[in-house]
């Protein structure tokens, strides 16, 4: 049995983190700047510091910490990437994918076919694969079937949702 | 007036057969989805949350104690039985439940684990509600820069608290100020961040933030870690009862731990992990041989932790009714659940809002007695709900967020919203990047803004208003304490692994 300290990885933030903070620095930099009424409140006259103040606080220590992190990055900290993240990337991306592309269909098929569609695909992906096809898609439609019953009873009939 | 308060409370969940149905049912759903390895007490919440848009904020708080309080202890259940813990103020229970249910005491050691629970919770709530209304006594002074400053204060203290990184922790909750901030500044009438696009301008809602952070990142990170082999076989489970030496044996564990749940609770940002660490290692030093005696079987090493993760509920809640700020990444979405039903947790909502806070005691109250209750007579039930793969769950916990995303202001553009915090949560913790401060940052951002330009509007201007003002100076100091401290122990670590390379790799 390990002790959680074994457990947690030790390592800090590199590279990755650096660009990541340097983009929305220069994201929120490009906000405020574009924005010529909320920059103008900046030496606006009056007691009001006006709407930018905590914006320009927050960039700052985006552009400051970002920049740090990208240093020791290239310092040799190294991208700073948490241990096995590209290698189990694969299941999480495909399924984060598949679910922006149900939502983006929502619009158009409905929120019960979208849903159902994608219940259905990734209950037979996951399904217990010592069993035939035939098994492991049944399954995945029972199971689909009652997620979004259960969806339609709870959120629909009692909650009064009105899913698309 | 408070006992008062807490009892309407109780004759309202109990009086009312449907009411009592649903904290049934929540309590059950609790402690299924703490037993199941992957679902998270957070997770849990996020994806329950929208289920109380239209309830009485008395009953949607009543619910998500509910479901909060029976996750916790549900836990405990996987550690147990599996070896692996269900949520992470259960990683301490594994030490010595998991051995204790490999020597046929499965039974005994639940046991241990639900009356430790209930002991600490028990404590927990009796501290929630001897100190709570003594610190928003003395909250009711707070003004504008107090106020600002405990906001800064609650977002350095939980990047304090985040797993090395404190930097990368300020500078979450920095971007979660950013993201904020997103919308109609309320005071000019200005669009910020809106980036030309209509559907940003009402702002980033915390429901879609919350569940795609607590939600659709927990589902990609439980993806990633899927196990592909077979979970460990769940060991038969034989009595359940305690005799009264045994009992008697763990009852000063159940204190101790009690008081440090309770009291690590109390302080924001400062998490479960900590207490029952801390309540592991003080009970390995009270008890003769603890060293040797401990992570083989200990009941005692049960019972401690257990009572200190349940206590720290009680405790985790004192910041967030008193003072407004969110403990833990728990009590944030509770805020969230307030702020939907137009409350605003703080000082205030003691003399404004009595009914709420009675409910937030007397709901804790319920959900332990029913843990208790519903944990000891459907045990060997919910075991085998611990045999469900857990990837099926997280295409319904997907599903159930995105549903979620968009009842709350039936709006589709929430729900890509939520997604895209989903993705981007996961990108950070990819990164090393703690995404809780994120949620704290567009949580703490509005009552850090709005008291920091009121601050300087009263002080025409003078930023020295934050330094004059004793409880704001002091919240100040606390805060370049904590900062201090931070790279003062960066530098002595980096100074030592500079002096010992070799013994700085072991």
């Amino acid at each position: 049995m390990q002790e959680p300290s074994q457990e947690t990885d030790e390592r800090s933030p590199g590279l990755g983190a650096g660009v990541f903070f340097l983009f929305w620095a220069a994201l929120g930099w490009y906000g405020l700047l574009s924005n010529s009424p909320i920059w103008a409140t900046l030496t606006a006259p009056g007691l009001d510091p006006g709407p930018a103040i905590l914006p320009v606080f927050a960039c700052t220590a985006l552009t400051l910490g970002g920049l740090w992190y990208a240093g020791v990055g290239l310092a040799g900290r190294g991208s700073g990437l948490k241990s096995g993240f590209l290698a189990t990337l694969k299941t999480p991306a495909i399924f984060f994918a598949s679910a922006v592309l149900m939502a983006s269909v929502i619009n158009l098929i409905g929120f019960r076919i979208a849903g159902f569609g994608f219940a259905l695909l990734w209950l037979f992906v996951f399904g217990r694969r010592d069993k035939g096809l035939a098994y492991r898609g049944g399954v995945a439609l029972v199971l689909a079937t009652l997620i979004i019953a259960f969806i339609e009873l709870v959120f629909v009939q009692a909650l009064r949702v009105p899913l698309p | 007036m408070l006992l008062d308060a807490v009892s309407e409370a109780l004759v309202l969940f109990l009086g009312n057969p449907m009411l009592f149905g649903i904290a049934v049912l929540a309590t059950a759903a609790g402690i299924i989805m703490g037993a199941l390895p992957g679902v998270s007490s957070t997770m849990a919440l996020a994806i329950l949350l929208p289920l109380t848009f239209g309830m009485e904020p008395e009953v949607a708080i009543m619910l998500l104690l509910t479901v909060l309080v029976a996750s916790v202890f549900g836990g405990s259940i996987s550690a147990i039985l599996l070896g692996i813990p269900g949520t992470p103020g259960a990683i301490v229970t594994q030490f010595d439940g998991y051995p204790m249910a490999q020597q046929n005491k499965a039974g005994k050691a639940l046991s241990h684990a639900l009356v430790g629970s209930t002991v600490g919770g028990l404590i927990g709530v009796l501290t929630l509600m001897l100190i709570a209304p003594l610190i928003a006594d003395l909250a009711q002074n707070f003004r504008s820069p107090e106020f600002a400053m405990l906001a800064l204060l609650g977002l350095v203290l939980l990047a304090f608290a985040t797993d090395g990184a404190m930097l990368a922790g300020l500078l979450s909750g920095a971007l979660g100020l950013i993201l904020g901030m997103v919308g109609i500044d309320l005071m000019t009438g200005y669009a910020r961040y809106d980036f030309g696009q209509s559907f940003l301008q009402s702002g980033i809602h915390i429901v879609p933030l919350t569940i795609g952070v607590f939600g659709i990142t927990e589902v990609l990170t439980s993806l990633a870690n899927a196990r592909t082999g077979k979970l460990p076989a769940i060991p038969r489970i034989e009595t359940l009862k305690l005799s009264l030496s045994e009992l008697r044996w763990v009852a000063p564990s159940w204190l101790r731990g009690s008081a440090i749940g309770a009291f690590i609770g109390a302080i924001p940002a400062a998490g479960s992990a900590i207490a029952v660490a801390l309540a592991y290692t003080i009970e390995q030093r009270f008890t003769k041989g603890g060293k040797v005696r401990f992570g083989k079987g200990q009941p005692r090493g049960i019972a401690a932790p257990e009572a200190a993760n349940s206590a720290l509920t009680g405790g985790s809640t004192i910041p967030l009714i008193t003072l407004g700020i969110p403990g833990d990444p728990m009590t944030a979405i509770l805020i969230g659940a307030l702020i939907i039903h137009g409350l605003t947790p703080g000082p205030a909502m003691f003399a404004q809002n009595p009914g709420i806070i009675g409910a937030i005691y007397g709901a804790i109250l319920l959900a332990i007695v029913l843990t208790f209750v519903i944990g000891m007579i459907c045990f060997r039930g919910f075991v085998q709900v611990m045999k469900l793969p857990p990837a099926i769950m997280m295409v319904a916990i997907t599903l159930l967020c995105m549903v979620g995303a968009f009842a709350i202001r039936n709006n589709f553009s929430d729900l890509i919203i939520m997604l895209a915090l989903g993705g981007l949560g996961y990108l950070m913790t990819g990164l090393r990047i703690p995404v809780a401060p994120l949620v704290f940052g567009v949580i703490l951002g509005p009552l850090m803004e709005e008291n920091l330009r009121r601050s300087l509007i009263i002080s025409r201007g003078e930023w020295t208003i934050f330094l004059e003002r004793p409880v704001s100076l002091g919240i100040i100091l606390i805060c370049v304490l904590i900062i201090g401290s931070a790279i003062w122990s960066a530098w002595k670590s980096k100074a030592m692994h500079t002096a010992n390379p070799d013994g700085a790799q072991e």
